[in-house]
């Protein structure tokens, strides 16, 4: 079988990033859509504190030139509320999603690369809990337990890994019969040197596409907790929290709930869009006509 | 597989073991109570008894039938589940069948058509479809079609009546399908455009067959294995969206149910809703076994032929 | 030249295939003429990147979106292919025309049954369905006709069939409706060589029997020659020569066949010198508005590069692109008889010492359920400094096993391996520390030879620096390994992406070799490679024993390749040595049943050659 020789002089890696083709529209709306929250999430507070106290003379007003969005069931204005709520909104995934970027990486490479009873182990865990429904054990856990916003994180942590780790594994995995990485081997290379300074950078596209992911998913199970009461503290100005209060004021005000809901899709499905992107950019091989 | 039903019913037990004040508390919501009010209810709950008697006795119970009974109401745990067992089939059932039934066409064509504004068309409902919460697109749909546009009935399960009660199921049964079939979308259109570039597909094509054959028999066919799986995990799924929609529609179904008994740690009627949960999933898990085994004939043979 | 308009099945005249993009046309094809008679079999042979595939595609009318025909004619039967719509179009295809793929393995859907491939292309020719024991009759009735005679197959699945039977399903549901021409891509490139020669002969016979037109594509000359009357001879997009088989194979009227032929290694002597045409394949688009050859030819003339050469014809049915041909023809016939020259394959001293030394090994391979399967059955072998020992089979054999186990990627489950380096302590086991320096592999496929997120540079310095060297040794050294496979050290700095499959072979053979190695292993190393590139990477293993007296473990299916590099050789059958001896002396006289199989499965050396 002939493979061709075409001589195709493209540079790979970080210089394809600096000079690619332009992102499609979509993705610089999400870009610039992160963007913002990002700035409302870090400076957002202190700006709005005012505007979200109590006003019991303008109980859920629907939106006008002083209340953008209106104001809830104890007169605060939402659109402010919302601010606030912002850097909760972006810390529980962030967590979340940052260790099981971390984890699998080192669970899944490792199950791969090693092998054997390591992979075993890891996997039939891996195989157990990805049965299970992750939010519906953490609602049981937490209520249980007693609801708090740290211990859904690190529960919806627990929960979120094993999806990683299985996709980490699976590409470690095809990495790992590859000629380049049993060259390594016969060289003399140690396994964690090879596990790290070669599978790793391979398999990166996908973790930062799984990152994504993870945090969009996280976003929205932890809005779905504090929905349901549990996961956050009474009366914080968390997105979720806030659509179950005002759901009962729909009639007078719908934006109340209609905000914060837009938010969060909005911020899962910018978030998703930038991993997409991010891991087609990374990893798709040079095309060849012939 | 019947190892996790029980590991889940012995962990929540486990959990529940841990709530601070025991059981007794639970029941007795802080309020403020004498000595032997907690003796009495100790006693007649067995709450003094070992924790493995309890459990074993909790089983014993769940294979004659008896899940005890719920420590808010007294009801049997069994008959509250009966009654709103119905209402949580019809959702999840209406919700997987409207994903797949809508989803994979889509899915197909969008691949067959790539690049075109259908194909991103798709691609855009399924992102946003698949990344958005159950419970907002509840309340969105509940705003726009039920108040505003006055489509649908707003609250409850409806009358008596079939027709009213199917009638009151119809927007939340479609809520429930949306995220499953952003899911379902993007796995079957990434599937299938995995396979049109199959040497398989092309070699149908250039013996002439039919169009219709290469993307149904050659195509679709073997596109399913990964739909499965999707499928799969949209069975589980679909049981937490249950509980927001049920929520958010004021439906009397087992998701409400259980964030009742959560909410006042109503311990038995968690206990017997997660041996529905864990018999759910276990049933689940094996249809779609027998699905991949029916669909791919190398799943039946050995491998070593 | 063109057939009577009676006997003529095809006719594509002057046809231009381009890629349409919004930068503008990218040519693959250009000017393309050939015309095929009916019941005559033609080869079109090339390389990648000559457009070879493309060009059956387009002659069926499946070439992918963004690439058309922008230009010339094709005629079928006399109809021109052009004026018809899709729906026309898609009718000629399996009915009269159909193709038949290169990759048995993936050309057939996996969920579908064998007897079903045929029986839906027969029921789409008779327009109705078949009752299901009239259906199976005619499913079996065609598989013998492929020499398939088990009955059991027709309601077997793929995954349960080997590639040469799937590769004969393949052809019976191509000739299912009964076309009158049949092209065939590659169709035995993806098979063992015993194997291979059945295919082509099934095919020729087909063909006959059938009275159909045959196009058949390949990248092997040999086999061109062994199965068809007339060869095309393509190259980054443009035909080169076209003539009868017996003429062309005689005298080639233009450089890159005459190129193309000298650098096919030959299985029936040891060349003394072997050629090879410098540089690699072009892409069509790189040689648009000159000769495609000009940037390797050794005749270029300014002339060459002045406009693109037009066909012209110098004999009987024989026409040519080389503007030059008239004033080179006689240089390239000398060239052919310098080449022909003969040497005899070096003869080890009696007291070189063996430095790896193979005692009964055994590999068997678990695979569950209580099944295993014995890769090795006991294979002993010794290699001396400065050997060169060619290992020879096909899959199944073995050969790839026995290599990692040497290697220490895999460990024996009986017998020993002995590895005993020059300063050494004595005997060491593959999988010692120190086995690292002393043997080395390199593998068959260089695209994934190479870390794709790694410099050349990098990869080259970095076992260096495990070695102990300082940053600027390791980066001489690396420049230094550089020039010894023959690629400029510019090239440290780049990406494999940036590489060709024979650069990138070279890179990974320099990295074995960064440890300086006292044997290194190959395993099918050329297998991959473009044949006008092989025999590059050929000579460089050559050198590389000569120059720095490493020994070689050569393995490889292919005869012709392991005479021009081993001095002896083992053939290997089902994990168990079944001959074994000084090259000549095995491939000339055979003994073995097995190793006569392999020798007359040769393409054009054995029984299947027939011009």
């Amino acid at each position: 079988m002939s493979i061709p020789e075409s001589n195709g002089k493209r540079k790979a890696g970080l210089g394809r990033l600096r000079r690619g083709p332009r992102p499609p529209g979509s993705v610089v709306v999400a870009f610039a859509f992160v963007a913002v929250i990002l700035i409302v999430g870090f400076f957002g507070e202190p700006l709005v504190r005012e505007a979200a106290r109590q006003d019991l003379t303008e109980v859920s007003q629907p939106p006008s030139y002083e209340h953008w969005l209106g104001t809830d069931r104890f007169g605060r204005d939402v659109l402010a509320r919302m601010i606030i709520g912002t850097s909760t909104a972006l810390l529980g995934p962030f967590l979340i999603a940052g260790s099981g970027l971390v984890i699998s990486a080192l669970l899944g490479i490792t199950a791969a690369y090693l092998g054997g009873w390591v992979d075993q182990v890891i996997m039939r865990w891996v195989d157990f809990m990805i049965a299970l429904p992750g939010l519906l054990v953490t609602i049981v856990v937490v209520s249980v337990i007693g609801g708090s916003y740290g211990v859904a994180i690190i529960v919806l942590s627990i929960f979120n890994v094993q999806g990683d780790i299985r996709i980490i594994r699976g590409a470690a995995l095809e990495q790992k019969p590859l000629p380049y990485i049993e060259s390594l081997q016969s060289l003399g290379f140690s396994k964690s040197r090879i596990m790290f300074r070669h599978i790793v950078p391979n398999v990166s596209p996908l973790l930062v596409a799984d990152f994504a992911i993870d945090f969009s998913l996280a976003l929205v199970a932890l809005a779905g907790l504090s929905f349901l009461g549990l996961g956050s503290e009474p009366g914080s100005a968390e997105w979720g929290a806030m659509l179950a209060e005002n759901q009962s004021i729909i009639f007078s005000n719908a934006a109340a709930t209609l905000g914060p809901g837009f938010a969060i899709v909005l911020l899962a499905v910018s978030v998703h869009l930038i991993g997409d992107w991010l891991y087609d950019r990374y990893s798709a091989p040079a095309r060849l006509v012939s | 597989m019947v190892p996790i039903v029980l590991f889940m019913t012995l962990a929540v037990f486990l959990l529940s073991s841990l709530v601070p004040g025991g059981a007794v508390a639970a029941l007795l919501e802080g309020r403020p109570t004498s000595s032997a009010q907690i003796e009495f209810l100790t006693a007649k709950y067995g709450l003094d008894r070992p924790l493995h008697e309890q459990y074993l006795s909790w089983l014993t119970g769940m294979f004659r039938g008896d899940l005890g009974r719920s420590f808010r109401t007294s009801q049997l745990v069994t008959d509250m589940v009966g009654e709103r067992l119905g209402i949580t089939i019809w959702l999840n059932v209406m919700g997987l069948v409207l994903a797949v039934a809508i989803g994979v066409p889509l899915g197909v064509v969008a691949a067959l058509n790539r690049g075109s504004r259908l194909d991103r068309f798709v691609v855009g409902v399924s992102i946003f479809g698949s990344s958005s919460p159950a419970f907002f697109v509840a309340i969105f749909f509940l705003w726009l079609f039920a108040q505003n546009l006055g489509w649908f009935p707003l609250y409850g399960a409806g009358g008596p009546a079939l027709w009213s009660r199917l009638w009151h199921l119809t927007l939340p049964g479609i809520v429930m399908a949306v995220a499953p079939m952003g899911l379902i979308m993007k796995v079957t259109r990434a599937s299938m455009l995995d396979e049109i570039d199959q040497d398989y597909v092309a070699f149908s094509r250039a013996r002439g067959l039919r169009e219709r054959r290469v993307i149904l028999g050659y195509g679709l066919r073997n596109a399913l294995i990964p739909i499965l799986t999707a499928a799969g995990l949209i069975f589980v799924g679909l049981l937490t969206g249950t509980v927001f929609v049920e929520r958010v529609f004021g439906l009397p179904g087992l998701g409400n149910m259980l964030v009742q008994a959560v909410i006042t740690s109503d311990l038995p009627v968690i206990q017997g809703l997660t041996l529905i949960i864990g018999t759910w999933i276990v049933v689940a898990n094996l249809i779609v076994d027998i699905m991949y085994a029916v669909v791919d004939p190398r799943i039946t043979y050995d491998k070593t032929k | 030249m063109s057939t009577p308009m009676s006997a003529s099945l095809l006719e594509v005249r002057n046809l231009n295939v381009v890629h349409r993009t919004p930068a503008g046309d990218n040519p693959i094809l250009a000017d393309i003429t050939i015309s095929l008679a009916k019941g005559e079999s033609i080869a079109l042979v090339g390389e990648s990147g000559s457009g070879k595939s493309m060009l059956s595609k387009a002659i069926v009318g499946l070439l992918p979106p963004g690439v058309l025909a922008a230009s010339g004619s094709m005629r079928y039967q006399g109809v021109e292919l052009s004026t018809l719509n899709g729906k026309q179009r898609a009718a000629y295809r399996g009915a009269k025309m159909t193709l038949l793929f290169q990759d048995p393995f993936t050309t057939l859907n996996p969920l579908l049954k064998a007897g079903d491939h045929i029986i839906e292309g027969v029921e789409l020719a008779a327009g109705r369905k078949m009752g299901r024991r009239q259906g199976r009759n005619e499913a079996i009735r065609r598989l013998a006709e492929v020499k398939i005679n088990d009955e059991r197959v027709v309601d077997r699945y793929p995954f349960q069939l080997s590639g040469g039977m799937r590769q004969r399903v393949a052809l019976a549901a191509a000739l299912a409706r009964d076309p009158s021409l049949l092209i065939a891509d590659e169709p035995s490139t993806a098979l063992d060589v015993t194997t291979q020669a059945e295919i082509l002969d099934l095919i020729k016979e087909t063909q006959r029997s059938r009275e159909m037109g045959l196009i058949f594509i390949s990248h092997d000359l040999r086999v061109a020659f062994s199965v068809c009357d007339r060869v095309y001879v393509l190259y980054g997009g443009s035909i080169m020569e076209t003539g009868p088989t017996v003429d062309l194979f005689e005298a080639p009227q233009h450089p890159y066949t005459h190129g193309l032929m000298l650098s096919e290694p030959t299985a029936t002597g040891r060349q003394a010198d072997l050629y090879s045409i410098e540089g690699s394949v072009p892409r069509p688009d790189e040689v648009k508005d000159r000769c495609s050859f000009v940037d390797r030819c050794r005749w270029t003339q300014p002339v060459c590069s002045a406009a693109k050469p037009a066909l012209e014809t110098v004999g009987a049915g024989v026409e040519t692109r080389c503007i030059r041909i008239e004033e080179i023809r006689e240089e390239m016939r000398e060239e052919r008889r310098a080449v022909k020259t003969m040497s005899d394959p070096r003869d080890l001293a009696e007291d070189v010492p063996v430095i790896a030394s193979i005692r009964d090994l055994k590999k068997a391979f678990d695979l569950g359920h209580g099944q295993t399967v014995e890769a090795l059955r006991g294979v002993s072998l010794d290699i001396r400094r400065g050997e060169s020992i060619g290992l020879v089979g096909e899959s199944g054999s073995g050969k790839t096993t026995a290599a990692r186990c040497l290697v220490g990627l895999e460990t024996p489950t009986g017998g020993t391996i002995e590895l005993v380096p020059r300063d050494g302590i004595g005997a060491i086991r593959p999988t010692d520390t120190a086995a690292r320096r002393f043997v080395q592999i390199v593998f068959q496929d260089p695209y994934s030879s190479l870390n794709p997120r790694q410099s050349v540079g990098s990869a080259l310095r970095e076992p260096l620096r495990l070695l102990g060297r300082s940053k600027t040794e390791a980066q001489k050294e690396a420049a230094g390994l550089l020039e010894t496979v023959g690629l400029p050290v510019a090239y440290a700095k780049r990406r494999p992406d940036a590489l060709s499959g024979g650069e990138r072979q070279r890179v990974a053979i320099a990295r074995a070799l960064s440890v300086k190695p006292e044997l290194l292993v190959c395993d099918e190393p050329v297998s991959a490679l473009d044949v006008s590139v092989q025999a590059q990477v050929l000579k460089l293993f050559r050198n590389l024993r000569e120059e720095f007296g490493v020994s070689l473990l050569f393995i490889t299916h292919d005869m012709a390749v392991v005479r021009q590099v081993a001095d002896s050789i083992h053939i290997l059958y089902e994990g168990e040595v079944v001959e074994s001896g000084p090259v000549d002396d095995v491939l000339d006289n055979p003994q073995d049943s097995y190793t006569k199989r392999l020798i007359a499965s040769i393409p054009g050396e054995g029984a299947a050659a027939e011009t």
